[in-house]
């Protein structure tokens, strides 16, 4: 999904671009301990009568299935921001612990939305200059994409 | 940051050969392993059914020793259960989930690619237990001990492999929740799901909960047997009956393992055969998480005559009775959707509605033995063979060759012969009746089951029965005759494939693109 606004302090445009989630960290957390508690419900049951062996397994799995959903989610929190200066473009890269960041000069700048080579695959939206381009808004679908190309582009030409 | 250079060569590189299938993380790719690896698995334990129902065609010892019949009625059931039914729908959530709520992959490729792989050498480990020292597994595949532990060489081997089976079970099934859960399209909220992703989303979550149960309880028997332990040895304080609970607390819940999804796959055929939206969506969705929630509550009905209080008795009578509220609704919703609809009869409608018929036969006979006064006269017999065989044949077998039919075209791009499918349909729903409700009348004359010798009074029904037994798995040689056909080519199949298909794997080509939704598509 993007989000764009008008950055008063930096007099820059931006656009923030997100992978699609369908649901929230903090639904995520609650979710989990949903299975945490009905899990380890049943093996302290058990435990309580006795089979005790159940409990390392069922912690075994939460521990897996927390794995698999924070690595996911961590995943699906990454996120891109286009800031649209007067003399030049700046491309963030957030999120998974690391930060990048291209810049590319404005007026030499040119945005580029390219048509899929192999019928289903998705368009690619890219930005550089001078040879070098960086790919921007991967996660998007078709629509938001083409979105993003046509606000970016006027975003570049434009005077502000 | 990705450059495009680098996004290009993701897209378009993977591995062929061999190797492809190896390594691969692609979820159509493993989906396709898993249902190959059932297919494989179903023909196993079929001839050690057509080994049975052999030695059951007469009276007497003809073929086999008893020790050897009931090493096949163990791991015939073993085989169908962990290394059949379930991968097979396993097969079916990796290759439909993603394309119906609009994800590129499942969630966790390479986990998933692992889960597939553990399932062979589990399988062969198992099977390899037949040529063990004592021979294999012949206490029940429900491995109650002492008998259990009585288990030949084979005893280290039978844990390890129902382990490994569990371990692969849990994995898909953490795919499958994170992947439901994380990457629905945008617009594909909870309750715009296809009916086929919320079954599997509950099967998931049932898996979760019983399997660490089923991981301790073989645990334990492997430390009673090899460490000292006594959890179910009474000699040492332990209680075998324990052993009974905390099996089937797996045990039935595993049950709906197998049929949940089998739901889901009904309820995605029979209205776009009937042209018509599935009736009351929202109240299958709930009658699904309460059957799901009854088979926690349930697990006593299975051992009525090992000995429980008179109000356990009347307890679990009743919560199992209780399972038949939700059931009936949702076959009062496929019916419902049905009705004035603008039917056709092709392949996958005849095999959902023999579904539907046949079903709710198994499900009528499970209210009969929920009774617990009958039960007492019914438990061990073949009543309750000709039972469950009528829920997890007529039920998850023909849900899953109706999935076949159904989604063949989309994964191969080619129709399969519509004339060839219908005789598979028929041949098996004659033959399947034939095999199975004889053993209706067995198990009420008072026929016990697992037994490779019987009284001459059981001797015609017996006869009929095996004569459908062989009838029915030579039937289903048509069925690999027919993929194989399908695959190899035939009249190419349209995107949507059939005229009244709805959801997102409809609007992808036939055969889909290697990686399904490169980009979220837009759910209205």
């Amino acid at each position: 999904m993007v989000a764009t606004y008008f950055d008063h302090h930096d007099c820059s445009r931006r656009f923030l671009i997100r992978p699609n989630c369908s649901l929230r960290w903090r639904e995520v957390v609650r979710f989990y301990l949903a299975m945490v508690v009905v899990s380890f419900g049943i093996a302290v049951a058990f435990a309580v009568q006795g089979a005790w062996l159940v409990l390392p397994f069922a912690g075994l799995e939460m521990a897996v299935l927390g794995a698999a959903l924070y690595v996911v989610a961590r995943r699906s929190y990454r996120w891109q921001v286009v800031s649209v200066h007067a003399d030049r473009i700046e491309i963030a890269e957030h999120g998974t612990g690391q930060q990048r960041l291209e810049t590319f000069q404005r007026a030499w700048a040119r945005v580029r939305l390219q048509p899929a080579a192999i019928q289903g695959h998705p368009s690619r939206l890219t930005i550089g200059s001078h040879g070098r381009r960086v790919e921007i808004g991967g996660c998007l679908n078709e629509d938001d994409k083409k979105y993003l190309a046509h606000e970016l582009s006027l975003a570049v030409r434009s005077n502000y | 940051m990705s450059t495009a250079t680098a996004h290009d060569t993701h897209h378009e590189h993977h591995p062929g050969g061999l190797l492809r299938w190896v390594f691969t993380t692609n979820h159509k790719d493993i989906g396709t392993l898993y249902l190959i690896f059932s297919l494989v698995m179903l023909f196993i334990g079929g001839a050690m059914a057509m080994v049975i129902r052999a030695e059951l065609y007469q009276p007497g010892l003809q073929f086999v020793d008893p020790q050897f019949f009931n090493s096949m009625t163990t791991m015939h059931a073993l085989i169908m259960v962990f290394g059949a039914i379930m991968p097979a729908f396993v097969g079916l959530a990796n290759w439909l989930i993603p394309m119906m709520i609009g994800a590129p992959d499942m969630a966790l490729p390479r986990m998933n690619n692992w889960s597939f792989w553990i399932l062979p050498f589990a399988g062969l480990m198992l099977v390899s237990t037949l040529f063990m020292e004592g021979g294999a597994p012949a206490g029940g595949w429900t491995m109650y001990p002492p008998l259990v532990l009585q288990t030949g060489d084979a005893f280290p081997f039978l844990i390890f492999s129902v382990h490994l089976l569990g371990i692969s079970s849990i994995m898909g099934a953490i795919n499958i929740i994170v992947t439901i859960v994380n990457m629905r399209a945008p617009g594909m909220t909870l309750m715009k799901m296809p009916l086929f992703v919320w079954t599997w989303l509950i099967t998931a979550y049932l898996l979760i909960a019983v399997m660490p149960v089923l991981a301790g309880a073989v645990t334990m028997l492997l430390t009673d047997r090899f460490f000292g332990t006594s959890f179910f040895s009474a000699a040492g304080g332990g209680d075998p009956v324990m052993f009974q609970h905390i099996f089937w607390f797996f045990g039935h819940p595993e049950v709906y393992i197998m049929i949940l999804p089998a739901f889901g796959v009904v309820s995605q055929i029979i209205p776009t055969f009937a042209r018509k939206r599935l009736f009351g969506y929202s109240s299958m969705v709930y009658a699904t998480a309460s059957i799901a929630f009854l088979s926690f509550i349930v697990w006593a009905h299975h051992m009525f005559t090992v000995g429980m209080p008179l109000t356990g008795e009347l307890f679990f009578m009743y919560a199992t009775m209780l399972i038949a509220v939700p059931t009936g609704v949702k076959v009062f919703n496929w019916v419902s959707t049905m009705w004035k609809g603008a039917m056709t009869f092709e392949t996958p409608m005849l095999f959902a509605l023999g579904f539907v018929v046949m079903f709710t036969i198994g499900g009528f006979s499970g209210l009969m033995l929920a009774i617990t006064p009958i039960d007492f006269q019914y438990h061990d017999t073949y009543f309750v063979v000709a039972h469950f065989h009528y829920v997890l044949v007529t039920g998850s077998l023909f849900s899953l060759f109706a999935a076949a039919y159904y989604w063949l075209p989309k994964w191969t791009g080619n129709m399969y012969d519509e004339k060839l499918g219908k005789l598979h349909f028929w041949l098996s729903t004659i033959f399947v009746n034939i095999l199975f409700f004889p053993q209706h009348f067995l198990g009420l004359a008072g026929m016990p089951r697992r037994i490779p010798d019987y009284s001459v009074q059981f001797a015609e029904f017996n006869q009929i029965s095996s004569l459908g037994g062989f009838a029915f798995g030579l039937t289903q040689l048509l069925f690999v005759y027919i993929i194989w056909k399908t695959v190899r080519g035939g009249a190419k199949a349209t995107d949507r494939v059939w005229e009244g298909a709805e959801g997102l794997e409809w609007t992808l080509s036939s055969p889909p693109p290697y990686h399904s939704f490169e980009t979220a598509p837009e759910v209205k």
